[in-house]
This record gives C-alpha cells, structure tokens and sequence, in this order.
C-alpha cells in the first residue's frame, strides 16, 4: 500500500482569536487516512474552539487548514460537509421535534443532488433515489445499534443512544473524516467500552476519526497519536504511552504540584 | 437614530416652504398680483380620480380666463390642495390655503372634508364653493361663505326614491350605506322620502369602507328578498357590492347615486352585475349644447371626461364670475354678490339661494346598458321617449 | 340552512387567501424567527403582476384556463423574484443583527414596495381586465338553496391544491428536509451539508409564490385591487398565523380558515362592523390558553 502524499487534513500554525481572548494559538496537527487521532486538554483548551475552526464554524485569525494538502480558506461549514467532514456536538444537536430516521435522513443531504427545479418537480418522481436514501438511514442506524428505533421520536431516546444517533447521522452524509467532540460524556464505563468499539469499527469502514475527549482511558485504548492542548497552546503530541508520561501534560491536568 | 434628522428635515422643509410662500405673496400684492384660488379634493388614493378631474376642470375655466386676461385686470393662480378624502387633512389643506392668501377656494369633494373645512374658510371670510359634496348640512349650518354648484343629497335621495315608486314601481327596497357623511346622509335622505311615500325599507345596514368582502352583509340582507337594493357610497364599494350581490344569488335593482357611477364601478363590478343598476345624477353634460364646446375642449386636453370635471370648471366660472362682479377679492362682498343674480355657466343660467345651495337642482335617473351609464328619466322624474 | 351554507363558502374561500398568506408568514418564522412584515406587499405586488400579465395575455388573443394558468405562474414568479430580492437586500445583511432591526427593516421595505407600486402604477385602483375574466367563473352551482359560485370552487381547490402541493414539498422532498432542519437547529443543519442561505432563499421563494398566487385569487374574487391591499390582508393573515400557532403549517392552513370562517360568520350573524374586533377577541382568547398558538409548539424544545 503506498502512504498518501498528503495526510487528510492538516491544521498549520492555526490561531483563532475572540476579541482579545486567544482561544487557539499557532496549532498545526496531522490527521492521515484512516487514523484515529485524539485532542485532549483541560476544560477551555481551546478543542471545541478548534474543531469548529476546522468545520467553518468560527474563521481563523491566522493559519491554515488544508484537505488532502490543498488549502481551504474561508471555509463555511456547508462547504466542510461538502469536502466530506461531519462531526458531532459535546451538547447533542438532534432536530428534536424529529423521529431517528427523520434525523437521520437529514444527515443524507449533501448526497442528494436535487437543483431548484427538481425540487420542485422531481422530489417526487426519483422513488430509486428515495429508496436509495432510505436504505443509507437503516444502515446508519444499524451500525450505531438503533436499529428498530427509526419511528421513535429523537429526544426519546436515553441519553447514550442519542450520541448514538448523532453519530449516525453524521455518517450517514458518507463522510471521510468524523469529528466527534467528546462522545463519551455522562455515559457509564461499559456504554464507554461500546463506544470506543463503535468509534473502532467506524475507522475500519475506512472513515478517519478524530475525537476530543476527557475519558483518559478511552483516548489511550483507541488513539494511534495524541494533541495535547492548554490555555490555546499544543504543549505535546504523541502515542499514546509517551502522551501520559509527559510532565508537561500530568502538569496540565494535575496543576503545578 | 432617525426620528429627530427627519424632523429637522421637515422644519427645514417647511421653513424653506413659509419662504417661498411669504416671497409669492409679498409679489402678489393687493391689487396687481395674481388672484389665488384653491382648489381642493382628493388628489391620489382610490378617489383620487375625482380630485383630479375637479382640478383639471377648474384649470381649463382658469386658463381660459387668463386667456382673455384675467379677472380685474389680475391673472389668476391655482393652489392645489390634496385633502386625501382625510377630514383632518383637508382642515390642514384650508390653513395651507388661508397661508397662500386665496381668494376663494373650490373643493372639496366629500362631503366629510368639505365641512370642516368650510370652518376654516368662513372664519377668514373666504368663499367655498364645492363642485362635489351633496351633503345637507354644508349648506344648512348658516355659514355666509358656502355655496355649492351640484345638487343635495336629499335632492337626490327624493328623486332616487321617486323614482322606486314611480317608476320600477317596486315596494321592497334594502338600503345600504358606508356610514360617512356623504354615503349615510343620502342613504337616509333616500328612506325619509321613501317612507313619505308609504315604503318602508325592509332592511338597513352600514358597511365598513374599505374592505373587500361584502358578501356577509349581502347575505343579512337576503331573506328578505329585496327587489331594490339602494346603496349610498362611492363605486368602489358600488362596484364590490352590485358584484357581490349577484354572485350571491340576489336578483334586486342596484341603484345608488352619484358617488357610484364611474366607470370604475362597471369595471369592479363587471358588466353583467353592472347591467340595469341605476344611478340618481346630473343630467348628461354631453347633451347640452351649451357644454359642448367645453367638453371637447377637456377631453382634448385631459382626456375623458370625468363625472365631475364639469361641475370643477363651473365651480371656476363662478368664482371668477363673482369677483368680477364684487370689483374686488374681498371674500364677504364675493358671497354677497353671489347671492344676488344670475350666473351664466355652461350648465346653464345658475342662481343660489340664500344657504348657497343652488335653486334648481337637476338630478336624473341613469340606467347601465352594456357598461355604459344611459340617461333613464328627465327632470320632470319620467322616463326619457325612446331613443 | 342556505344561508349558513352559503356563509360557510364565503368564508371558507375568505379564509383559503387568509391561509396561502399565513403560510409565507409561518415559514419564515420557523426559518428566521422572523415577523416578515413586508409579506402582505409581496401580496400586493403579486395581485398587480397578475393584472398586468391579463393585460398582455389578452392582448396576444389567448382566453380561459390558459390564460388565468399563466397569470397564476407569471404572479407567482413575480412574487417569488421580490420575495426573494426582500430577503437578500433588506434581511441577509442584518440576519445576526438584533430583531429590531429586522423588523424595521421590514417595515422600511412595505414603504417601498406600497410606493414603488403606486408610482409605477399610478395612485388609483387596479381592476382586473373585463376581456382577461373567463366568463365561466361567474358560473353558480346552486345547492340546497344557496349559490356556490365555480369560481369559489376553483379557488378553494386551487388553494387547497397548492397547499397540498406545500406539504408534499416540505415532508418528502430534501429542500423540504433541509427547511425543517434549518428551523429546529441552523447549526447542527449547517453541519450535515445544508446550506443555510439557500434553504432561506427557497423559504422566501415557495412564501412568496404562495402570496402572488393568493394575490390572483383576490383580484379574480374582488376584480380590484389598490397599494394599500396589503396592509390590511398582512395584518389578517399574521393573526391567522399566529392563532394557528406560528411556525406550523398545518396551523397557518387552520387558523386561516378559521379566522375566514369568524370573520364571515360574526358580519352575517352578528355586526358587520364588530367582525374584526371579533376576530382578534378570538386571538387573544386563544392566546391566553395556549400561547403558542392552535398547532404550534413551545420554543422551549428548540436547542
């Protein structure tokens, strides 16, 4: 197998700043094809800041974020989804007045290909397309392990699940790279256990993984390279074994002893 | 923050205004200058059609006097006024006149407007003559300054219910009115006389102007199967009504007055719901050989003639008429002459009596043929013979 | 029993225009949390493009179905390209302004489009041209003694067809899908793909359309129409809207009949002159028992 030129994404001395506050501070990282790599760092690090810098949420004030090597300035997330990123919430983000597989099925917009006209007079005529969509929601659901929930209303479901259903949707927009922002929160240490089996199987479908999460034990056991962030700054990178030795890092979590 | 640079524009505006005006009539002068006469109505808005034919009309009789130099040797200058069918805004048109020193104004054309105005203008001593509004009372308050060139509405209203009688020999008749000055005063004028008679109304209702939907009121009206259904109004509710009226099954005569016939009536109502409805109104100026010079020189210039643009250039002949008799702009001595004598007018001679109504007061019945308004009865309330 | 039939049409048809109205309000506010108040112009924009195509269409000889066919579509469209045009110049600009602006903006663009009419149109009313009306809308099927007129029928129906043709588009096509996603969450709709802009301008469109259509309606019903047929016709419409429940479309669709219906009823049975005292009684009545309006759902829900 010959390695990629360039890994998927790439992040290049990236600062975001809100008014005076430096949220993220000349950050580069390396996400290759096919990997799960990790972000971690106390509470206001600056991931989420980052990870909505990376989906077009927020505009960087200086740096890069590159696809496959090449550029992409000015990104809005429309576009993000479009290169093939979706991502999760650290609050969930479901369309609560929707069922799972109404969720779901939003998740499949950017696959549907449907100009002004055809939404007008094709919406209906395309029943292979419809059931095309459909069979992408059911298989989505089953792979997170919702199947059967698809007529039950989004916000029904336990908490766990409704992660689940998030990542769900996210995949079911064929994504090549997932963003998921802190997955494991509130749940219980075997629903973590099953998580990390799912977020495992989602990079064996060939989808690269990159995660923010506080669990340490989740972040050791799945990541194949960890970023360390604090106040804004990368202070380490690493697998995961040098990761946790790191004094810098012990110092950070723990404080100065 | 807007609001304050928007009034200090309209300051500035005005100021500018006060300047320009206070220039006009320093230049004006006493004697010498031009004579300012007002001429007020709706000048836009869904009547403005009529303020606009009053004032083409005035015009064309100020125009043509000027033509032959003027009144006391003194050219005369319009001042346009638009009331907006708004009886607040025509008391603010009055003052605007009162500031550019009229001599006499002609105006305004609903009734609602005309008297309060007509406040204003008698307090200053400045002559009113409305071309238009019919209503009893603008002429019934002993106010020296008012005189009208049209009718009454209780004129009309007396012929209108006359004419049920006499002439559709009907017995069960609906009355409607939009509850203004002008819609409601006729409206009543129209049941006075029909109760005279010994009919009694079998229904009578108020509509809200301005709406769309009449079909509720129509529906109230109904049951009692009406064979006239008489509404005092303006056309646009004509229009709407005599529409409505026929969608909803009720065969009644629709008869109204002059407020109602415009062609805009026929075009609202369409012309199978506009055919045989009957309009009390002045007899047609087109077959008067004395207008007819005067027609085709308005349409020449205006274009069609509208229903009041004649009665806005006899306005005119009066006022003029009547400053040349009085041998100055002095508004009082303008009434008084008025009063006294006859006025040669393209209608015909025309004499006021002592409230300024004028003495005859001709109202005939039209009946619509095809879209067109036909002169049904003469001034004597019978029909026309045969074509 | 006629009579209340006959009513009952009246304002059934009354409150179809009321319906295809509240729908461009509803939506947008799902979409935008925004009170379009410049809604009932587009409507009056629409019911003056509609005239002015019968003038044309008239005038190239063609009649009947065909020609109120292209009146409707060329008023829809019409009304599409200003509501459109609406949102990209007086709203896009200040979409994470405060609310007040919005309004205000709203506000400022009912002025030009009422102005913008009449001066192009002139001051007057508009009547919808005598040689342009198929004679066989003024048709009347009598049933149970009442007269129901064919083009109430049609109306209705053309109303109701388009109102059905609405929910097709919004409950199964992905346009539809992107809409009620925007609505409940602009983020999380942003972040599967959806692109906010156009989900706004389809919203503004499909409103737009339906009040141009609406506005043929009522110059078919009325034969008139003036610059100022707006403002009452908006403000009639929102409280529909929002006695439905606004957001809902299902709640524009009811609380637009059910305003018709109020309004007919209290003129016929009650006082013509208390008929819209009557109906915002009603809206207050049923604001103090379910402030979010018949159908719609408490915003508390949204994320």
């Amino acid at each position: 197998m010959i390695a990629p030129a360039h890994p998927l994404l790439s992040v290049e001395r990236l600062s975001v700043a809100f008014g005076g506050l430096q949220a993220v501070s000349n950050v580069s990282l390396e996400v290759p094809s096919g990997a799960i790599i990790s972000l971690i760092g106390p509470n206001g690090a600056g991931k989420t800041t980052l990870f909505n810098c990376v989906t077009g949420f927020v505009a960087a004030s200086s740096g890069r974020v590159c696809w496959e090597g090449t550029p992409v300035g000015g990104l809005r997330p429309e576009r993000a989804a479009s290169l093939g990123m979706a991502r999760t919430f650290q609050n969930l983000r479901l369309f609560g007045s929707m069922t799972c597989a109404q969720n779901v099925r939003i998740g499949t917009h950017r696959l549907e290909n449907e100009g002004l006209l055809g939404a007008v007079l094709g919406g209906l005529a395309w029943r292979g397309r419809r059931e095309r969509m459909e069979r992408i929601v059911l298989e989505a659901m089953a792979f997170v392990g919702l199947e059967g929930e698809a007529d039950r209303p989004a916000t029904s479901l336990p908490y766990g699940l409704q992660r689940r259903l998030e990542i769900a949707r996210a995949l079911a927009s064929a994504p090549r790279l997932l963003l998921l922002d802190e997955p494991a929160a509130g749940m219980n240490p075997s629903e973590k256990r099953d998580l990390a089996g799912l977020v495992r199987r989602i990079r064996d479908r060939g989808v690269t993984v990159l995660l923010i999460e506080h669990d340490m034990p989740v972040v050791m056991d799945l990541s194949e390279r960890i970023y360390v962030l604090d106040h804004g700054e990368l202070i380490c990178e690493g697998a995961p074994a040098a990761v946790r030795s790191d004094p810098r890092v012990v110092e950070a979590y723990l404080g100065k002893a | 923050m807007r609001a304050p640079a928007i009034r200090r524009l309209c300051l500035a505006a005005g100021s500018l205004l006060s300047v320009v005006l206070a220039a006009g009539i320093g230049s004006a002068g006493p004697d010498g200058g031009p004579i300012r006469i007002g001429v007020a109505g709706p000048m836009d808005g869904d009547q403005g059609k009529m303020g606009q034919d009053i004032l083409n009309g005035a015009r064309l009789a100020i125009d043509e006097c000027n033509g032959r130099g003027g009144v006391l040797g003194r050219r005369i200058e319009i001042v346009e006024g638009n009331d907006q069918h708004d009886p607040r805004q025509a008391r603010q048109v009055a003052d605007r006149f009162l500031d550019a020193e009229v001599v006499g104004v002609i105006g305004h054309f609903n009734s609602d407007c005309s008297i309060p105005a007509s406040d204003v203008y008698a307090e200053e001593g400045v002559v009113q003559i409305t071309p238009a509004s019919t209503n009893p009372r603008f002429t019934d308050r002993g106010l020296d300054t008012v005189f009208r060139v049209c009718g009454r509405d209780d004129q009309q209203g007396r012929v209108a219910a006359d004419f049920v009688v006499d002439v559709l020999g009907k017995r069960r008749v609906a009355v409607l009115h939009d509850r203004t000055t002008y819609g409601q005063g006729l409206a009543d004028a129209f049941a006075v006389r029909l109760r005279e008679r010994g009919v009694e109304p079998v229904a009578e209702e108020g509509i809200v102007q301005g709406e769309q939907d009449y079909r509720a009121v129509l529906g109230s009206v109904k049951p009692h199967n009406p064979e006239v259904l008489f509404f005092g109004g303006i056309y646009r509710e004509g229009g709407l009504i005599a529409r409505q009226a026929r969608e909803q099954g009720l065969a009644a005569t629709f008869l109204s007055g002059d407020g109602v016939i415009d062609q805009t009536f026929v075009e609202i109502a369409g012309i199978e719901a506009a055919e045989g409805s009957c309009f009390t109104f002045t007899p047609d100026v087109r077959n008067m050989p004395s207008a007819a010079e005067t027609v085709r020189t308005y349409e020449s210039r205006f274009g069609e003639l509208g229903p009041y643009s004649i009665y806005g250039y006899v306005a005119a002949q009066v006022m003029l008429e009547g400053i040349r008799r009085a041998g100055g702009v002095d508004g009082l001595a303008v009434a008084h002459v008025l009063r006294e004598g006859t006025y040669e007018t393209v209608l015909g001679p025309l004499s006021f009596d002592d409230k300024g109504d004028t003495r005859s007061a001709p109202y005939v019945v039209y009946v619509t043929r095809g879209g067109k308004f036909v002169q049904h009865t003469g001034l004597d309330g019978r029909p026309l013979a045969g074509p | 029993m006629a009579d209340f039939l006959q009513q009952t049409v009246n304002g059934l048809s009354l409150g179809c225009v009321y319906a295809l109205l509240a729908l461009g309000y509803t939506m947008v506010y799902g979409i935008l949390q925004l009170i379009n108040f410049a809604h009932g112009e587009v409507y009056m924009v629409g019911a003056y493009a509609g005239i002015l195509a019968a003038g044309w269409l008239v005038a190239t000889g063609s009649s009947g179905l065909l020609l109120l066919s292209c009146v409707f579509l060329f008023a829809m469209a019409y009304a599409a390209v200003v509501g459109l045009a609406v949102e990209r110049i007086a709203y896009r600009p200040l979409r994470d302004a405060p609310r007040l602006c919005l309004l205000i903006s709203a506000m400022g663009v009912s002025f030009f489009l009422q102005n913008a009419v009449m001066l192009t149109q002139g001051k007057g009313d508009k009547v919808f041209p005598q040689e342009a009306y198929p004679a066989f809308l003024d048709g009347v099927i009598p049933v149970a003694g009442a007269t129901i007129g064919v083009k109430q029928v049609l109306l209705v129906s053309s109303s109701l067809l388009l109102m059905a043709f609405l929910r097709v588009l919004v409950l199964h096509t992905r346009t539809g899908r992107a809409m009620r996603a925007v609505a409940q969450d602009r983020v999380a709709a942003a972040l599967v793909g959806v692109r906010i802009d156009r989900v706004v301008s389809m919203t503004f469109a499909i409103g737009s359309a339906l009040a141009g259509a609406a506005g043929v309606i009522v110059s078919l019903e009325y034969r008139q129409v003036g610059t100022t047929l707006g403002f009452t016709a908006g403000l009639k419409a929102f409280t529909a809207a929002v006695l439905g429940g606004i957001g809902s479309i299902p709640g524009a669709v009811l609380g637009g009949g059910l305003l018709g219906l109020t309004e007919t009823y209290t003129a016929r049975y009650g006082a013509s002159e208390y008929k819209d005292a009557v109906a915002f009684v009603l809206l207050i009545a049923v604001l103090l028992l379910r402030p979010t309006g018949i159908l719609g759902h408490s915003q508390a829900g949204r994320a």
